[in-house]
């Protein structure tokens, strides 16, 4: 719920078409959910995003525009063992699909 | 005319807080509130949420009467035509708080209801006799179904309109039996279920057959002579006067009592619970269905090491399999922490 | 300098996907504010 005030507040703050959100959910229906969240509101109207729809831009860390903006060196590192541990095809998938949807600002 | 609609939610849906917040009283808002934007968005004008109550599961739960009476007097004060309450899905307390609750609004002001669970909500066994239950996932997640089913249900219920099979409504069965006409004798119909069986073909039942799993049993004890055993019965056996209240049927819970020094059942100290079975021979002596007396004759011959100084019982009459299989299940823990090898298990 | 140049970013990391500061580490640089970064369920 905290979080859901979180990014309420930052596109408040910054300007919704300033913001971007990135996720590192590991399953794809979870990914998709959150991503509905922060675009079309949240979907379980249980918490502040409750019909709110700020349409925020919103990725998966899997996509290749924000892998593209990633430090090479960090991600091997930081992130690239998850890549082979989760499907990153069907998160990416997951989170185009409410983006295409909903999101009314893009990277 | 749009009729007027009062929603019920808990303090999780209304924005206030979890598990933490659920001794909240009952309140009443004035229009929507979290879910019931969702809701009033399905009734397409037709209807609208004019008021929301919202309360405490567990304040719900700890004073049903009181908190029952209170919330009929918000709806009341409402000028509800209709009353709508959760989706619950899978949450346990807030289920049986919307069954409830839409329960005494049926009965008591005569307005529609509708709620939502998923099948497994304890609020499902206990009230889906009493109103349409539209069926939901386990989890909020499911919230896009279920609010649509739920609205379609009420306006139906509000404009008179027949309401068809579960299948087709989306409500869960509600154990209502209604006569039908077919055109061919039962004795033909069954005969071409089973040709259709028989050559491999599609056909549908006419009375689903309750799905039971199957447990496989464990390998046999080798060594019983230095096994501890331990006995369980469903049988209802308890102290004499059922201190923990075990139920007659549809048990709710188990018991667990200690025998160390106990060599026989007698009728001063013990009794049943069970409800399903003439008590006389049971209460003159429990060792008949809990036999503690040949037990120990046993474990002082050497035929097993020890028994088990305690017994877990309950009543396994008309008692819920999704109870039964949880009962089972904490039960065994318990005895494989205690070092328990074998179970015996007495029935009626 | 990408697409991320200037923008606010949120980042909703999980712990069993790709927690928070991982992606911290691969973005301050991108010339884009991390302005807040959790690792968890996100209702």
């Amino acid at each position: 719920m905290q979080n859901q005030q979180r990014v309420k507040d930052a596109a408040e703050k910054y300007g919704a078409e300033n913001v971007v959100v990135i996720l590192g959910s590991s399953d794809a229906e979870g990914a998709e959910i959150y991503a509905e969240t922060v675009t079309n509101g949240d979907p379980t109207f249980a918490g502040p995003l409750a019909g709110v729809p700020l349409g925020l831009a919103v990725y998966h860390v899997f996509e290749q525009e924000i892998r593209d903006e990633a430090d090479e060196a960090a991600w091997e590192d930081q992130i690239s063992m998850m890549e082979m541990v989760l499907d990153p095809e069907a998160l990416s998938a997951a989170v185009k699909s409410m983006r295409e949807e909903f999101s009314k600002y893009t990277l | 005319m749009t009729y007027r609609v009062v929603h019920y939610i808990n303090q999780f849906f209304a924005g206030i807080g979890g598990e933490e917040k659920a001794d909240y009283l009952p309140e009443l808002r004035e229009g929507v509130v979290g879910p019931g934007m969702a809701l009033n968005a399905a009734f397409k004008g037709e209807a609208e949420i004019v008021a929301t109550v919202v309360c405490g599961d567990t304040y719900f739960a700890s004073n049903m009467e009181e908190a029952t009476k209170t919330i009929l007097d918000m709806v009341k004060k409402s000028n509800a035509d209709a009353f709508i309450a959760g989706p619950a899905f899978n949450a346990g307390r807030y289920g049986t708080a919307c069954g409830a609750i839409c329960s005494a609004v049926s009965k008591e002001l005569g307005v529609p209801v509708v709620s939502a669970m998923y099948p497994e909500n304890p609020g499902v066994e206990m009230y889906r006799k009493n109103l349409f239950i539209v069926e939901a996932a386990d989890s909020a997640r499911g919230m896009g179904k279920a609010v649509p089913a739920m609205a379609a249900l009420l306006l139906k219920q509000l404009k008179g309109e027949k309401i068809g099979l579960p299948t087709e409504e989306g409500y869960i069965e509600r154990g209502v039996r209604i006569n039908k006409f077919y055109e061919k004798l039962a004795a033909e119909r069954a005969v071409d279920m089973f040709v259709a069986k028989m050559q491999g073909k599609p056909f549908t039942t006419e009375y689903a057959m309750p799905v039971f799993d199957r447990v496989a049993p464990n390998p046999a004890i080798k060594d019983l002579k230095n096994a501890t055993v331990a006995i369980v019965t469903s049988g209802g056996i308890c102290p004499k006067g059922n201190p923990d209240h075990i139920e007659a049927s549809s048990a709710s819970k188990y018991g667990e009592y200690d025998i160390t020094g106990v060599d026989d059942l007698t009728a001063e100290a013990y009794c049943t619970a069970h409800g399903g079975y003439d008590a006389t021979y049971a209460d003159q002596d429990a060792d008949r269905v809990l036999p503690v007396d040949v037990l120990r004759e046993m474990e002082k011959a050497g035929v097993f090491k020890k028994l088990h100084n305690k017994f877990y019982t309950t009543v396994g009459n008309g008692t819920a399999v999704a109870s039964a299989k949880r009962f089972g299940a904490e039960i065994a823990e318990k005895l494989k922490k205690d070092g328990v090898d074998a179970v015996i298990l007495t029935s009626t | 300098m990408g697409k991320l140049a200037g923008k606010k970013v949120l980042l909703l990391g999980e712990r069993d996907g790709v927690p928070g500061p991982a992606m911290e580490a691969c973005f301050k640089d991108s010339g884009a504010e991390v302005v807040f970064s959790v690792t968890e369920c996100f209702v």
